[in-house]
């Protein structure tokens, strides 16, 4: 939605006391629009279900915002799936590049951006691996994996061979992150489970000659992967001498952050049905895996979930990194708490999430502040993996509505999706979730995409007139993209915390930029920006409803102000 | 299943004299009147079921023994009525209290709940300071003439009176649900777990009797099909739940005069009553060939037809028996029985809507048949249509089974927990405790759906009750460490989880309470050593596990090559089940079969004995003699056969004892 600040509205500001932005506000929802078709995005998802059922089929549909092109405006990716068992399918399958015009459209790019469709196509992350300024892109799929080198903007060239990025296992989830704090980014990818074609075995009913998709624990677990950044345009398979190799999980989704605030990034990653892993990075990309002690390996009643997609945000303003794991229906999906001293409660049942989502067979999930009034609110959408799911649960359906769950306070949230537009609406056989800023007017917009279906792109519109900032960051002696930088911002008397992440929720990334909602409040008392290698920047007197890009060592070097949509 | 009222009155300490007369009526001792009174109710409720045609005498003489013990019952009732009128005048009010509780006590066993609920209350006025006079009265005010009102007050004196007996505490608050107290109900569990707690650390945790009383003739139980009274029947045991007892007998006695398994022996022939006894030997072949010459003498007698279809059911010959008794429906389209059995037999042969259809025929000429309601909701049940199965579980309930009613509560729960309606599981969860409150399974039930909504309170209470009923169930102190855990009473969940590890030490989820609250209050190392177990019974599963879905999938992907008809890769398939499985009798047989099937009976036989060895199922010995018949060996074919026949005999018999 385009901002605009009549007088009436700046002196209500001027007047109203900042104490009124603490008491209780009268229940406002946000309404999303799905703009897909109108932004101009046709990408309908080829997930090749076939008579065979082979498990890529169900879980596939990656997609990310990033911004390509450096214009300030984010673009999106959409992975296709393909098909393993028809090759005149798998020929229609075609990861898109749409680059957004700024004018609330988006053209098709990938003809001449030199992406091309190769294997499976599972997920995708994206960041400046070679530290040039543009963000590369990584693809992981059934098969081997991508990495698409960015030529300053305009083309991409497969770099997976000079790389050494091309694991050819079943890839899901990614993520970019400078694990080792050396100044470059590192890679890394969760593996599902050894369903190869030829190892596809029966799964359902013989007598009434009924397929279905095999439950994952049907096959053996696959370990993830480490590449660590050469810093010459080139990878090193670190998986085991990280400590990352020798756990085997059936690894789905992965998010990367400072659980415990040593300054050293670490990863957690959701698998499903078995014990998710958190690594705890014991310094210099060592790892020792720490889910079970930490309470984050399984919910509180001991028992494996089908972990999907997950995320890593402070959703009770306490400074640290909570965590959220999107699980199958009838096991709610699960909020841990983080207690600090790198411990974990599952608060589930007391945030009100969990009830709400036994119906719901989840895939992405993002903490964000859709309404702009300073908490993290969660989003989750979902979509059955059964192809006939009716069939095992009366009532139950692949397509499934999105959850949004409105931060209450007190730990508390509040279903709304209902309340929240036809966007909300929309079912969908959900699976990757990623948020950004697609017209740049100060609020977060959404895009999911739907396995064998059409891509959802919700534009938040209407929303409450609250302030916010968008903060993008570069790093200079960190890695360019500035992954893994904290970001604390002061204001009205509170500190929100941020980190930049690449890659997280299910087979998907958010726009890079760091994202406050302010609410009423019009003064920023103080930007502090942790930068990965270390070291501290505070930023003064920075203005609200701007974009602001700070530069590491120099602070702001621009502020867009009023965006509205280029013409 | 006797009502549990006399008895816990009975060890009341009464006054000499008194204390013989009223042990007549409610000592317990057998053959007392109300326990003879019950076992022929019991005895001639059982006879209804017609499974063997020849029960008209058996509920002729049982509906006699049922009359003359309740004349022994009355009159054991008018002497203690005359002895204690002799003696209360001159008792002290606490042996006078007993005296007009006690009586009151045999009232409520006779249905005469005005006068038990009278006794009661003069007690109370003599003695009001004993808790268990108000807890009678609360039930009566509650059960008997639903005065929710007065009944809370009277559980609330109770509990007053004895604030140390959970029990009391637990009652109130189950009263105070129905009136809607939240506040108080609240209060209400609290002290309950408070007085719970401490009368489990001071006695140690062992179980008590079973705490609960229900008004009624029978108390229900656990797990067993339940008891619909027969259409033709049904008023006389309305009358019996309404406490008319001599007029349920009389109209018992009108229904069996229209009754045609009651009808008199004049009019059975001989043929029926060698079939009857036929079918009590398991002779199938002599059963049909009875029944199959009285058809012929009377082939519009629907009886005989019913009883040929029940008996080719039992010999799995689905198509005849389903024709028999569609047979037997037509010559008699008003009779309940014969469209029940004409049901099970096509849910036994697997034609559902068939089933569907014919019983809403029933229902169509019969409305008031509970069993036909009951029988369409377990239908739609196994199909899996869990919208009409609730709402004919619900429409059954109406018709007031005699037992097995905490049976449908609980299947609409776990049917209704199942679809995520967790309120109305939780609704069908507490009916289910209101009729089978001693029952520590609906307690344990209720407690973890209760537990799943985040209602703290109501879930530590009915683990406790679960547990007051059963200690052993490692299961409730888990949900009670899942609670403390989740209130951060860290050590009160160190604490369950150790008494749910002490009956079970394998329980894992205890065992990950344990280790997390352990962590939780900073004891690291004691925590990491439970994690460490954890994960080792963790590790167990994941190899159960995976060796379960490889055997599933060595098994189903057996049955597909052997539907296909390529034997050999079944016969594969199988000998890596069984290198899995050596022990399992099924995976034998299947690879017998499978064997035999691909042209390799020797091999076929050993396996197939192998099952036997093993106890397969009596069709084993069928296969044994397809094998050796293929191999010319007739005689050893004929003796199998043989064998195969006398155990389905065998089974019929059972299946006809156990009835």
């Amino acid at each position: 939605m385009t901002r605009r600040w009549p007088l009436l509205r700046l002196l209500f500001f001027v007047l109203t006391p900042l104490a009124a932005s603490q008491s209780p506000a009268p229940e406002r929802f946000v309404r999303f629009d799905n703009v897909a078709v109108t932004a101009g995005l046709d990408f309908r998802h080829v997930n090749g279900a076939s008579a065979a059922r082979h498990l890529p089929e169900i879980m596939s549909g990656g997609g990310l915002f990033f911004d390509y092109d450096n214009d300030g405006w984010i673009d999106l990716f959409l992975v296709d799936g393909g098909s393993l068992t028809d090759a005149s399918v798998a020929a229609r399958a075609r990861h898109r590049l749409y680059r957004n015009r700024g004018n609330g459209t988006f053209e098709d790019a990938t003809a001449r951006s030199g992406i091309q469709h190769t294997g499976y196509g599972m997920g995708a992350c994206a960041a400046d691996y070679d530290n040039d300024g543009w963000p590369d892109l990584y693809v992981t799929n059934v098969g081997p994996n991508v990495l698409y080198h960015n030529n300053g903007g305009r083309t991409f060239t497969d770099a997976t061979r000079t790389a050494g990025v091309g694991s050819r296992s079943f890839g899901a989830s990614c993520a970019f992150a400078d694990l080792d704090r050396d100044g470059d980014v590192d890679l890394f990818v969760t593996n599902y489970v050894d369903a190869r074609v030829d190892n596809n075995i029966f799964c359902g009913d013989t007598a009434s000659r009924l397929r279905v998709y095999c439950h994952p624990l049907n096959f053996a677990p696959l370990q993830s992967v480490l590449y660590r950044n050469n810093g010459d345009g080139t990878f090193s398979d670190v998986s085991a001498a990280a400590g990352i190799a020798p756990r085997r999980g059936n690894g789905l989704g992965v998010v990367i952050g400072d659980y415990d605030d040593d300054g050293w990034p670490d990863i957690f990653v959701a698998n499903d049905m078995t014990p998710n892993f958190l690594y705890h990075n014991e310094g210099r990309a060592i790892f020792k895996e720490m889910a079970l002690a930490a309470g984050v390996a399984l919910p509180i009643d001991g028992k494996p979930r089908a972990g999907m997609g997950t995320d890593f945000a402070d959703y009770n303003g306490d400074g640290r990194l909570d965590l959220f794991v999107t699980n199958h229906e009838l096991e709610m999906h699960t909020l841990y708490r983080n207690l600090g001293a790198g411990l974990f409660a599952d608060t589930t049942s007391e945030s009100r999430i969990g009830l709400e989502t036994l119906p719901y067979v989840g895939f992405g999930t993002l903490f964000l502040d859709y309404d702009n009034d300073g908490d993290l609110d969660l989003a989750v959408v979902n979509g059955h993996v059964m192809n006939d799911s009716g069939h095992f649960r009366p009532g139950a359906k692949e397509a499934q509505r999105k959850l949004l769950f409105r931060n209450d306070g007190g730990g508390r949230f509040k279903e709304v999706g209902r309340q929240s537009g036809p966007g909300f609406a929309v079912e969908g056989v959900g699976r990757a979730l990623a948020a950004g800023d697609i017209d740049n007017d100060g609020d977060l917009d959404l895009m999911v995409t739907n396995n064998g279906g059409m891509v959802d792109l919700l534009r938040n519109d209407d929303g409450p007139e609250d302030h916010s900032l968008l903060v993008r960051l570069q790093g200079t002696r960190s890695n360019r993209s500035a992954i893994g930088a904290r970001v604390l911002l002061t204001a009205g008397g509170a500190t929100q915390m941020r980190e930049v992440k690449a890659g997280s929720s299910y087979l998907a990334q958010s726009d890079l930029r760091v994202h406050f909602g302010l609410g009423r409040t019009t003064r920023i008392d103080r930007l502090e920006i942790r930068w990965p290698d270390g070291a501290s920047e505070v930023v003064q007197d920075v203005p609200v409803n701007q974009i602001v890009s700070v530069v590491e060592g120099k602070g702001i070097t621009e502020r867009r102000g009023n965006l509205g949509m280029r013409n | 299943m006797i009502s549990l009222v006399s008895r816990r009155l009975a060890s009341w300490r009464l006054v000499p004299g008194l204390l013989v007369a009223l042990a007549l009526s409610v000592g317990g001792q057998s053959p007392d009147p109300n326990t003879d009174f019950l076992r022929a109710l019991g005895q001639f409720s059982l006879a209804l079921d017609g499974a063997y045609g020849d029960e008209g005498h058996g509920i002729r003489s049982s509906l006699e023994s049922m009359g003359r013990a309740l004349d022994r019952w009355d009159e054991t009732i008018r002497t203690a009525e005359a002895a204690m009128a002799a003696a209360v005048a001159g008792a002290d009010p606490g042996p006078a209290a007993a005296m007009h509780a006690t009586l009151g006590g045999a009232y409520l066993d006779r249905g005469r709940i005005a006068d038990a609920l009278r006794e009661f209350t003069t007690a109370a006025q003599l003695d009001p300071a004993r808790p268990e006079l108000y807890t009678l009265q609360g039930l009566v005010l509650s059960q008997g003439v639903n005065d929710d009102a007065a009944a809370t007050d009277a559980f609330r004196k109770a509990a007053a009176l004895d604030a140390r007996n959970p029990v009391r505490w637990y009652m109130l608050a189950r009263q105070l649900e129905k009136t809607g107290a939240a506040e108080e109900r609240t209060r209400t569990l609290q002290t309950f777990q408070q007085s719970w707690d401490q009368a489990a650390n001071g006695k140690g945790r062992s179980a008590i009797a079973p705490p609960f009383s229900r008004l009624g003739l029978l108390q229900e139980k656990s797990r067993v099909e339940p008891f619909f009274p027969p259409v033709l029947y049904a008023e006389g045991f309305a009358r019996l739940q309404r406490g008319d007892y001599r007029g349920a007998i009389d109209q018992f006695g009108e229904a069996a005069a229209r009754d045609p398994l009651a009808a008199a022996p004049v009019e059975r022939s001989e043929a029926m009553g060698q079939a009857a006894t036929a079918i009590r030997d398991g002779s199938i072949d002599a059963a049909i060939r009875h029944l199959t010459v009285a058809i012929e003498l009377a082939p519009d007698r629907a009886e005989a037809h019913r009883l040929l279809g029940a008996v080719y059911l039992a010999s799995q010959q689905g198509d005849e028996a389903i024709g028999e008794l569609e047979a037997a429906v037509r010559l008699s389209p008003g009779d309940e029985r014969t469209h029940l059995a004409l049901a099970n037999a096509l849910v036994v042969t697997g034609r559902y809507p068939d089933a569907e259809r014919s019983l809403h025929q029933l229902i169509a000429v019969l409305p008031g048949s509970g069993r036909a309601r009951y029988a369409l909701g377990r239908l739609y049940q196994r199909q899996g249509d869990y919208e009409n199965a609730l709402r004919e579980f619900e429409s059954s309930i109406a018709f007031h089974p005699l037992l097995g009613l905490n049976g449908i509560y609980q299947s609409m729960g776990a049917i209704n927990a199942a679809r995520q309606h967790f309120d109305a599981a939780i609704d069908a969860y507490s009916s289910r405790v209101d009729v089978h409150p001693n029952d520590a399974d609906a307690h344990q039930d209720l407690g973890d759906t209760y537990l799943r909504l985040g209602r703290h309170d109501e879930a530590l209470a009915e683990f406790a009750m679960t547990l007051m009923l059963a200690t052993g169930r490692a299961g409730a102190y888990a949900g009670m460490a899942e609670v403390h855990l989740k209130e951060g009473r860290y050590a009160d969940a160190v604490e369950a989880s150790r008494r749910a590890l002490d009956l079970d030490g394998d329980h894992r989820q205890a065992r990950y309470s344990l280790a997390t609250a352990l962590l939780r209050l900073g004891r690291t190392e004691e925590g990491q050593t439970e994690l460490a177990a954890f994960q080792r019974l963790q590790a167990d599963d994941a190899a159960a596990r995976a060796r379960s879905l490889e055997l599933g999938g060595l098994k189903r992907e057996a049955s597909e090559h052997s539907a296909n008809g390529d034997h050999e890769k079944a016969v594969a398939l199988l000998r890596r089940a069984l290198d899995l499985e050596p022990n399992d009798a099924v995976s034998h047989l299947n690879l017998g079969l499978a064997l035999l099937y691909a042209g390799h009976a020797a091999d076929a036989i050993e396996r197939f004995e192998s099952a036997v060895a093993l106890k397969a199922p009596p069709d084993v010995h069928r296969h044994l003699a397809e094998a050796y018949a293929a191999l010319g060996r007739d005689e050893d074919s004929r003796r199998e056969l043989a064998l195969y026949q006398q155990l389905q005999q065998d089974s019929l018999r059972r299946a006809g004892g156990n009835r």
